[in-house]
């Protein structure tokens, strides 16, 4: 039998035996802890008669607080008088009186609950449950309500015989979540009503009914941890005015197998194109369904993978037969320390099939190939700091093309390469832990391509940025190949001081000695030079990063240019982007693109956040997307108001106008949302 | 004007390369991350340093054509590197790098895919050499 | 098995012979005050005080049945009667009006239950006891 202990100011004991402890009495007993202004106990009887302001702190964390209090010796049984019980710090229920039975069942009678902050000056919270009595369920952490009333400042909104509600502390239960109320241009005014069901402790679906006078829609969301991994899918069913009866579900599947191996598999499915465009479900417009079983070690990577295409583009529906819809790839690449020969050796096979619907000929092109490649490198330090670098490559590649009269059906291509690169880092050191590093870069590549030419069908897309620009190739594939002598010069600069700010500077440029790059036009790789390739990087702390890169003409004209801002601090959030870039018809772009993204949220006060994104279309001279958001949380609310329009205009989707309202209440169930601190009544 | 050859006599990295083990990659991106750094650090199992990175990709699309079809996607990476000295783990350098490539949606389905891949390999390799640049000055 | 800290004062009879044991004895007629020094040690009937000094005042009226009307114990009290014991550092038992006054971090032990404080007040005729200043308790609650 456990010992209680008692602390107080003052112990009186009285002919009958009967204790009476007084002034700051403390009482800890199992972990629970009472505070209160007297305590008296008799001899004969089992219960400890409590006055004076009584709190009493149980070991689930649960306070009670009550002006008096009858409970037995070991302060688990007995009532308290007009008391509050305070849950997790979150939820406070007031009641007259408070019964507490055994370790697991609390009865409160004539109650009001609420996780707002009941001052003198606001003595109406935002939101509180009046009810006739509630039941808290210590080992489920429920409560239950009976004849509850909902009023939201003061004003009575709901009557409910029976509400359950998780106490704070519960982070997982089967139950209703808050209710979001949405109207759009296009499905009219409506409401969801997610429905969180858990299925055991590793699995859970949120099913979410949304109507309106437009659409009946069931969503789902599917969780389940696995042992070795994880399944996700979210999908919908609808049936509205626009389009009958649709639906789309997103899937994917992690497994991992033995020996490190990880199989992957996606399924994406539409009903119809403009389906998930005019229900928001996403902004794809391209569907992957792929099964991908891959391996990535220290000294070598695995990656087996059968993919299926399907196009949700207006343009491209009509073309859909003429681009591809199934690849199926293999690669493996292994490093080979027995041939580096004090360097490093890599050596890598890959195959790949690339499948057509259609069967004319040219537009129904199936290839395959097969090849593999070795590459060779070393580098090493010579003279003053020098840093000298030796590349020696061969890649032999067999293909066999189906469906083009204009390519032979088979076709080989043997392609030798070498390589000479040499950096010359230097570094100095300033007053104020200022230091810098400056690295002037040139290389040579030489390649010769044996055999005859094949179609470009993984290598259509050049970009050109500091990542590629002292690679001996640019192709994004294995089907591009660069040929001849080129020669790539350059230099990075770094700036670094001593609190958080980094500054980087790149510049380069590659040219062929023996004609074209091989590029025909693309974007700042014709010719026989490329463009000046110009980048540049601010970074403060972990909180800003700016980044912009630029292709100059000799004319030092923009040909190319795309800037990224990142800055995110506790007060605010700022993301925006802009793009500017020629047409392309190489690529399929046949207008020029100048685009401008933004999106930001920024704390008005502590309790009122705005947020807005916006993209705008310079060359169309449109918005293309805009919105607006405004959004309060106190300790016990959040009120989010949004509004936004999509401005997208095509056979399959209209421009729609969203405006959405949710209420969620804090301090009920477990709330991930971080809530504001509880303001003094002061304040 | 101050400058001296980092790998020089006296260089603020002289004698740093084989000195760093580079930790094991997770993923594909993680893989080409790992290279790029063994090529430029002179990588070896027995450095007495540890560098381990924790890389953090996202994409968003930059492009929006009038009916809606994505024509240019941005590939941001986050990188977060630490230098710790092997045996009793002590960190020696810490930092982070951010940067974002792009490349163009507007071609057939499977060059888009490969442009995709490419951004994320190009995005590595950025990374990286940015590492590199400050592990020349910041390794005592 | 209650925790049960009333004073087991009942069988206490103050008519009993008080009797000291001490290794000094000094006495002074003129101000009615005799000096016991050096472990001490006061019987009565069942009850026992034993103190480093006690110092014993008698009453010049001769109104207690044995004129003892004070003891002032000091040194280290030790207070027992067959229920409980009682440390401190002074004691007064003043024997005309059954009051025992117990002071300097005072201990008081009855079977499993210790209360501690800086002043306790017995009343011996009464049974009630009150220990005052920073007071600790540790008693067993019954369990149900």
């Amino acid at each position: 039998q456990d010992l209680a202990s008692l602390v107080a100011d003052r112990i009186d004991v009285d002919p009958a035996g009967r204790v009476t402890a007084s002034g700051n009495v403390q009482v800890f007993f199992e972990g629970v802890r009472l505070s209160a202004g007297e305590v008296s106990y008799d001899r004969t009887g089992d219960t400890l008669t409590i006055s004076g302001p009584i709190r009493v702190t149980d070991p689930g964390g649960t306070i009670f607080l009550a002006s008096e209090a009858q409970l037995d010796r070991d302060l688990r049984n007995g009532v308290l008088i007009s008391a509050r019980m305070v849950l997790d710090q979150q939820l406070q229920i007031a009641a007259n009186e408070i019964a507490r039975v055994g370790d697991r069942y609390t009865r409160l009678d004539r109650v009001v609950a609420s996780s707002c902050e009941v001052c003198f000056n606001r003595p109406v919270p935002l939101w509180e449950i009046r009810a006739a009595r509630v039941t808290h369920d210590q080992i489920e952490r429920q409560l239950y309500f009976e004849n509850a009333q909902f009023r939201v400042a003061g004003v009575p909104i709901i009557y409910l015989p029976r509400l359950r509600l998780p106490d704070p502390s519960l982070d997982r239960a089967t139950g209703v979540l808050i209710p979001e109320f949405k109207t759009s241009s296009e499905l009219a005014a409506g409401i969801k009503v997610p429905y969180f069901v858990v299925l055991g402790p590793h699995a859970d679906v949120t099913v979410t009914p949304y109507l309106s006078s437009a659409t009946t829609t069931l969503e789902f969301g599917y969780r389940q941890e696995t042992s070795r991994g994880d399944i996700r899918a979210l999908g919908a069913f609808t049936d509205d005015d626009i389009d009958g009866t649709r639906s789309y579900l997103f899937a994917d599947v992690r497994h991992r197998l033995p020996k490190g191996f990880l199989l992957e598999a996606q399924v994406e499915f539409v009903s119809d194109p403009g389906y998930l465009f005019t229900y928001d479900y996403s902004d794809q417009d391209r569907l992957t369904n792929e099964i991908r079983l891959s391996r990535v070690r220290e000294k070598d990577i695995f990656g087996a993978s059968l993919t299926e295409y399907r196009t949700l583009r207006d343009s491209e529906i009509a073309i859909r037969d003429t681009l591809p819809d199934q690849y199926l790839e293999l690669a493996y690449s292994r490093e080979v320390p027995a041939l580096s020969f004090g360097g490093r050796t890599v050596i890598n096979v890959n195959s790949a099939s690339l499948r057509r619907p259609s069967s004319v000929d040219g537009d129904g092109r199936d290839v395959g190939r097969v090849g593999a490649g070795i590459d060779w490198s070393k580098d090493w330090i010579v003279g003053p700091g020098l840093v000298t670098r030796a590349e020696l490559g061969l890649r032999a590649d067999a293909y066999t093309i189906g469906q083009d009269s204009t390519y032979p059906t088979t076709a080989t291509r043997v392609v030798p390469r070498a390589a000479a690169e040499l950096r010359w880092p230097l570094s100095r050191g300033m007053a104020g832990g200022v230091t810098e590093v400056l690295e002037p870069i040139v290389r040579i590549d030489v390649s010769e391509t044996g055999g005859t030419s094949v179609p470009l069908e993984d290598s259509r897309v050049i970009e050109f940025d500091e990542g590629n620009l002292f690679s001996f190739s640019r192709y994004p594939g294995v089907d591009g190949v660069e040929d001849g002598v080129r020669v790539a010069a350059g230099a990075t600069w770094r700036r670094r001081d001593a609190n958080g700010w980094r500054v980087d500077l790149a510049i380069g440029r590659v040219a062929s000695l023996d004609g074209d790059l091989g590029y025909g036009n693309a974007l700042g790789l014709s010719g026989d030079r490329s463009e000046w390739l110009v980048a540049g990087h601010l970074g403060v702390g972990d909180e800003l990063t700016l980044a912009s890169r630029a292709l100059l003409s000799d004319t030092s004209e923009v040909t190319l240019t795309e800037s990224r801002i990142d800055w995110d601090t506790d007060r605010f959030m700022l993301g925006s982007s802009y793009v500017f870039a020629p047409p392309e018809p190489a690529e399929g772009r046949d207008a020029r693109l100048s685009e401008w993204t933004f999106e930001g949220a920024y704390d008005l006060t502590d309790r009122w956040t705005a947020s807005a994104d916006w993209r705008y279309d310079f060359t169309g001279d449109r918005t293309a997307r805009a919105g607006l958001g405004i959004e309060y949380t106190n300790e016990c609310a959040r009120l989010a108001l949004s509004i936004s329009r999509r401005y997208a205009s095509s056979t399959s989707v209209d421009p729609t106008t969203e405006f959405g309202f949710r209420v969620s209440l804090l301090g009920v169930g477990g709330s991930d949302a971080e809530r504001v601190a509880r303001q003094s009544c002061g304040g | 004007c101050g400058f001296t050859p980092v790998y020089g006599p006296g260089g603020s990295a002289e004698g740093l390369r084989g000195r760093i083990d580079v930790g094991p990659p997770v993923d594909e991106a993680g893989y080409v991350l790992v290279r790029r750094l063994e090529d430029r650090l002179g990588a070896s199992e027995e450095g007495d340093l540890a560098l381990t990175a924790d890389i953090r990709l996202s994409e968003d699309a930059v492009g929006f054509l009038p009916d809606g079809e994505i024509s240019r996607y941005n590939v941001s990476g986050r990188v977060e590197w630490r230098l710790t000295r092997k045996g009793n783990d002590t960190v020696v350098a810490t930092g982070s790098e951010q940067s974002f490539t792009s490349y163009s949606a507007t071609s057939t389905t499977v060059a888009t895919a490969f442009a995709a891949r490419d951004a994320r390999r190009r995005l590595m390799v950025i990374l990286a050499d940015r590492i590199v640049a400050d592990l020349m000055t910041r390794v005592p | 098995q209650g925790a049960d800290i009333a004073l087991g004062t009942q069988t206490f009879d103050r008519t009993q012979p008080v009797e000291v044991t001490a290794d000094e004895l000094s006495i002074d007629q003129a101000s009615g005050q005799a000096v016991f020094d050096g472990n001490v040690l006061v019987v009565q009937g069942e009850v026992r005080l034993s103190a480093g000094k006690v110092t014993v005042e008698y009453s010049t009226e001769g109104t207690a049945p044995n004129g003892v009307s004070r003891l002032i114990a000091s040194d280290g009290v030790t207070f027992v009667t067959p229920a409980e014991a009682i440390e401190a550092r002074e004691a007064t038992y003043s024997v005309a009006d059954g009051t025992v006054r117990l002071s300097g971090d005072v201990i008081l032990t009855q079977g499993q239950n210790a209360i501690a404080g800086e002043t306790l007040t017995l009343d011996l005729n009464a049974g009630s006891g009150r220990m005052e200043g920073r007071v600790r308790t540790v008693f067993t609650p019954g369990g149900n």
